[in-house]
């Protein structure tokens, strides 16, 4: 079966000149096809509506998830980094101004107590975001945080008050 | 986004006043019971509750089982939604020997998620103007009704709060048939004589009824109230949250980094407390308090309540009196500021009985005097007034 393809281009050559009416016999076979087309161009649009339907909603449903999420998560950092810097700025005043070495090493141990805690919350918050108490939970124990510092550097403001004004001695 | 949360929180709050109303005047489309079971008890019997992101109402049971019926109801709710809210919820409950043991675990509801947010909001709000305005109103005294109506209405003042921090106008809304709605309730009715070990967490829980069992809680991050608590068994150890209660008479309480205890009327009790501000409506017999810098603040007292004694360290006690009122208040200790009808008194030390005493106020109207307020204290403020505090 051996066979040699220069023949091939030597056969070609007896097909150079076409049939002076090879275009309208073309043309004429054309229109004898089928016609088939008539119902392509629903099927294709039906496809297309149905891939853009699905992708669309599929994408929609993805967003939304996104936009309900994604704004909880991002306003807890917001609120968090707000927060840890409020937190360090009391923290540090309160150790300029407390002269009890007890009281500070107690709120120091108060302090990671309820930053162990936030730990954990936020672990449960990671898990569920969007659960109101767990939430709730992780500002109520920064705003605690926050408040217990500033009460006790009001407390001992009032305690450090000089005596200049007391009314008698009992 | 603000007012989408916003119109959302309104279906939410709609949808409580809603739980609040009768059921029946809406028609909902489907009831889906989470868990419907009952257990018969004898005096022995234990029920241990483990709850974690659930809220519940507690009752009292109408004979000896306990009965626990939890259930979720859905009107114009997408099917994908409601099988979420469903397939998030984890419920059992057993029987083994003397011991009920319920639990449960709820998660993810869309309400909550929605209501976090806004509530988020509202946190950052109140923090901002916390921090940029840190003097202290006066406080004036309340009648004991008055602490008792804010008990009461604990959650709508919280409620009104929320509204107030959104300038969202408390109205009446009017139902729409398209409105989406999802009411969610469990009810714990337990028998009287039972003893009740409950661990609550991210929790709420409401106690329709007095509740006089024997209760063992570890609460944390939880909202409790009570109408009438009282056991001399009793013991809880609550840290962070909310717990208001009409009646706390008899057991040991324990507080912790709370952000509002609220009582009506405390006897008989011990409270341990740090970090934790305290406001009670009336002071009654023989309580005692161990404390470690909390603020507390004692309307009234009853007129024989004999005894109180305060063991505390950096605490902050706001007092009020009747003149018309028999008592003696001493105070012993050290390195303490009193301010009396917001005066600022100085003190000499003296000794008796080997303990210095810093105040002695002795109010005397009759021939006995019946009772005594006995204050231990260091680094503290004492303040007391018969009509208003001033910081």
């Amino acid at each position: 079966m051996k066979q040699d393809i220069r023949d091939l281009f030597k056969q070609e050559d007896d097909l150079e000149v076409l049939p002076e009416n090879h275009r309208a016999e073309f043309l004429e076979k054309l229109k004898k096809q089928p016609n088939e087309e008539s119902s392509i161009p629903w099927v294709k649009i039906a496809a297309v509506v149905l891939i853009v339907l699905t992708v669309g909603v599929s994408v929609l449903y993805n967003t939304t998830e996104v936009e309900e999420v994604s704004p909880i998560i991002a306003q807890i950092e917001a609120v968090e980094a707000e927060y840890l810097e409020d937190i360090k700025a009391e923290w540090e005043s309160f150790i300029a101004l407390a002269e009890d070495d007890v009281l500070v090493e107690r709120f120091r141990k108060k302090l990671d107590e309820l930053d162990l805690d936030y730990q954990e919350i936020s672990i449960q918050f990671k898990n569920g975001p969007n659960n109101i108490m767990v939430v709730e939970g992780l500002i109520d124990n920064l705003q605690t945080r926050l408040q217990i510092l500033k009460d006790i550097q009001e407390h001992i403001k009032i305690l450090n008050q000089n005596n200049e004004n007391h009314e008698k001695s009992i | 986004m603000k007012n989408q949360f916003r119109i959302l929180l309104l279906m939410l709050i709609t949808s409580t006043i809603v739980y609040a109303q009768k059921a029946s005047e809406i028609e909902m489309d489907e009831k889906h019971t989470i868990y419907k079971e009952n257990f018969t008890t004898n005096h022995n019997t234990t029920l241990v509750l483990n709850l974690n992101n659930t809220s519940a109402q507690v009752m009292e049971s109408p004979d000896d089982k306990v009965y626990v019926e939890y259930t979720k109801e859905f009107k114009n709710t997408r099917k994908k939604r409601i099988q979420d809210q469903l397939k998030l919820l984890i419920v059992s409950g057993k029987k083994e020997d003397n011991k009920i043991t319920y639990s449960s675990k709820g998660r993810n509801d869309i309400h909550d998620r929605l209501y976090s947010f806004e509530e988020l909001m509202i946190n950052r709000s109140e923090k901002n103007k916390f921090l940029k305005d840190s003097l202290r109103k006066p406080v004036e005294r309340k009648s004991l009704d008055s602490v008792l109506h804010e008990i009461k209405a604990s959650d709508s003042i919280y409620r009104n709060k929320l509204l107030g921090a959104l300038k969202i106008k408390p109205r009446v809304k009017k139902w729409k048939k398209s409105d989406q709605i999802i009411i969610t309730k469990m009810v714990v009715k337990i028998p009287r004589n039972i003893h009740v070990r409950a661990t609550l967490e991210n929790s709420n829980l409401v106690f329709m009824d007095d509740f006089y069992n024997r209760a063992t809680m570890n609460v944390r991050n939880s909202k409790l109230r009570f109408k009438s608590i009282g056991n001399s068994l009793n013991i809880f150890d609550f840290d962070n949250g909310y717990f208001n209660a009409e009646v706390v008479s008899g057991g040991s309480y324990s507080f912790a980094n709370a952000k509002e205890v609220r009582i009506g009327r405390l006897r008989n009790s011990l409270l341990t407390t740090e970090f934790t501000k305290i406001e009670i409506g009336k002071i009654g017999s023989k309580n005692k308090i161990i404390d470690f810098n909390s603020k507390f603040i004692f309307h009234n007292f009853s007129k024989d309540f004999k005894v109180l004694e305060m063991n505390t360290e950096y605490s902050e006690i706001s007092m009020f009196f009747n003149k018309s009122m028999d008592y003696e208040l001493k105070t012993l200790g050290n390195n303490t500021r009193h301010y009396i009808e917001n005066k600022l008194f100085d003190y000499k030390l003296y000794k008796k009985n080997m303990k210095p005493i810093m105040l002695d106020v002795l109010n005397k109207t009759s021939e006995t005097l019946n009772n005594i307020i006995t204050i231990n204290t260091t680094n503290g403020i004492i303040r007391i007034s018969e009509d208003v505090i001033k910081f």
